[in-house]
């Protein structure tokens, strides 16, 4: 059985359908893997000498990481 | 999809949305979260994709209602083997493609649907003054009645427009087709001085296109100004955006003196 990298998000569980650098920054695209349409885009940055993931700063930005996806080669990315 | 028929759509609204949807449609599978229902109307179809799209992005960017909890990413990730995650992800995948597809193309696309809506009722005057060709090969267009129809209108200027943007089966004909229509506009305002009052009239297409500024660089008519220019009157007149100048003052008022912005 193939597998699927997730994570858990506010108490749910979401497969990460992609990630793509841009500008030293890792946008990470999540679908609910209880519900599909709940799907989400977060960052990751570094903070502390971490690797963090949190929420985009703004609209903008989403939509900036709404076109990288679209721009991008359009595979599910999985194990 | 239904048929026109039974839609108890428009024929400006189901035009573009059969043109919307088959454009999506290769899109989309069966496992996309909102997938196209042949049922389901475009109007239905495209609102699913947008509150997809609005919770996408309530659900992504911070806000004073909404911190989001940051942890470390590498030490949070694990794998599952879901069974239902490939066709999640795969369906995510496709709607979230097309989730950005209409958030870059929403806006021309309702645009376009506005500025359709706009013009309906002028392209109709078109339609109803068009009539077959003897031998049935082609059209011919009573450009008498097409400019008599677009005098009997509010708004002169725009319906100028929707006659041009239905009117003539190429680039080509469209010009000569509106030469003719603008020069029969000429000719029942002059002729009838006290139905058609303070009606400013034009030559040709050419010197209507030229007189109200819709030139290029060397000051020849430009067709990509007017419609550009129109398109924006056409949206402002279903209450999107500013008008780029004065509500039919092409037409209406002798002066002609703004140009097209």
């Amino acid at each position: 059985m193939k597998e699927y990298n997730a994570i858990e998000l506010e108490g749910k569980e979401y497969i990460i359908v992609k990630e793509i650098n841009f500008n030293n920054v890792t946008y990470v695209y999540l679908a609910n893997s209880n519900n599909p349409k709940d799907f989400c885009i977060r960052k990751v940055i570094n903070k502390d000498n971490s690797d963090v993931i949190t929420g985009l700063d703004s609209d903008k930005e989403f939509t900036m990481a709404l076109r990288l996806f679209s721009e991008k080669d359009n595979t599910f990315q999985q194990n | 999809m239904d048929n026109y028929d039974n839609s108890g759509m428009n024929k400006a609204d189901y035009v573009m949305g059969r043109l919307f949807v088959d454009d999506t449609k290769k899109y989309l599978k069966p496992e996309t979260p909102i997938f196209i229902d042949d049922t389901k109307n475009y109007v239905d179809f495209v609102n699913d994709f947008v509150d997809f799209s609005k919770n996408a992005k309530k659900n992504s960017v911070r806000s004073d209602d909404n911190h989001f909890e940051e942890k470390k990413y590498s030490a949070s990730k694990h794998s599952t083997d879901n069974k239902k995650a490939a066709k999640i992800a795969l369906g995510s995948l496709l709607a979230i493609t097309v989730a950005a597809g209409i958030t870059y193309g929403s806006v021309r696309l309702i645009d376009e649907i506005s500025i359709y809506r706009s013009l309906e009722p002028y392209r109709s005057i078109v339609t109803e003054n068009t009539y077959r060709t003897e031998d049935n090969q082609g059209y011919w267009y009573d450009t008498s009645r097409i400019a008599e129809g677009i005098l009997n209108q509010e708004d002169v200027t725009l319906a100028v427009y929707g006659v041009y943007n239905k009117i003539g089966y190429n680039q080509g004909n469209k010009l000569l087709q509106m030469d003719d229509v603008i020069s029969d506009m000429r000719r029942l305002v002059n002729g009838n001085p006290d139905i058609y009052k303070d009606i400013k009239t034009y030559d040709s297409f050419d010197d209507y296109l030229i007189s109200c500024g819709f030139v290029d660089s060397s000051g020849k008519a430009s067709v990509k100004q007017y419609e550009k220019a129109m398109d924006q009157y056409a949206l402002a007149a279903k209450g999107k955006g500013d008008m780029p100048f004065e509500k039919d003052v092409y037409f209406r008022n002798a002066e002609v003196s703004k140009g097209a912005k």
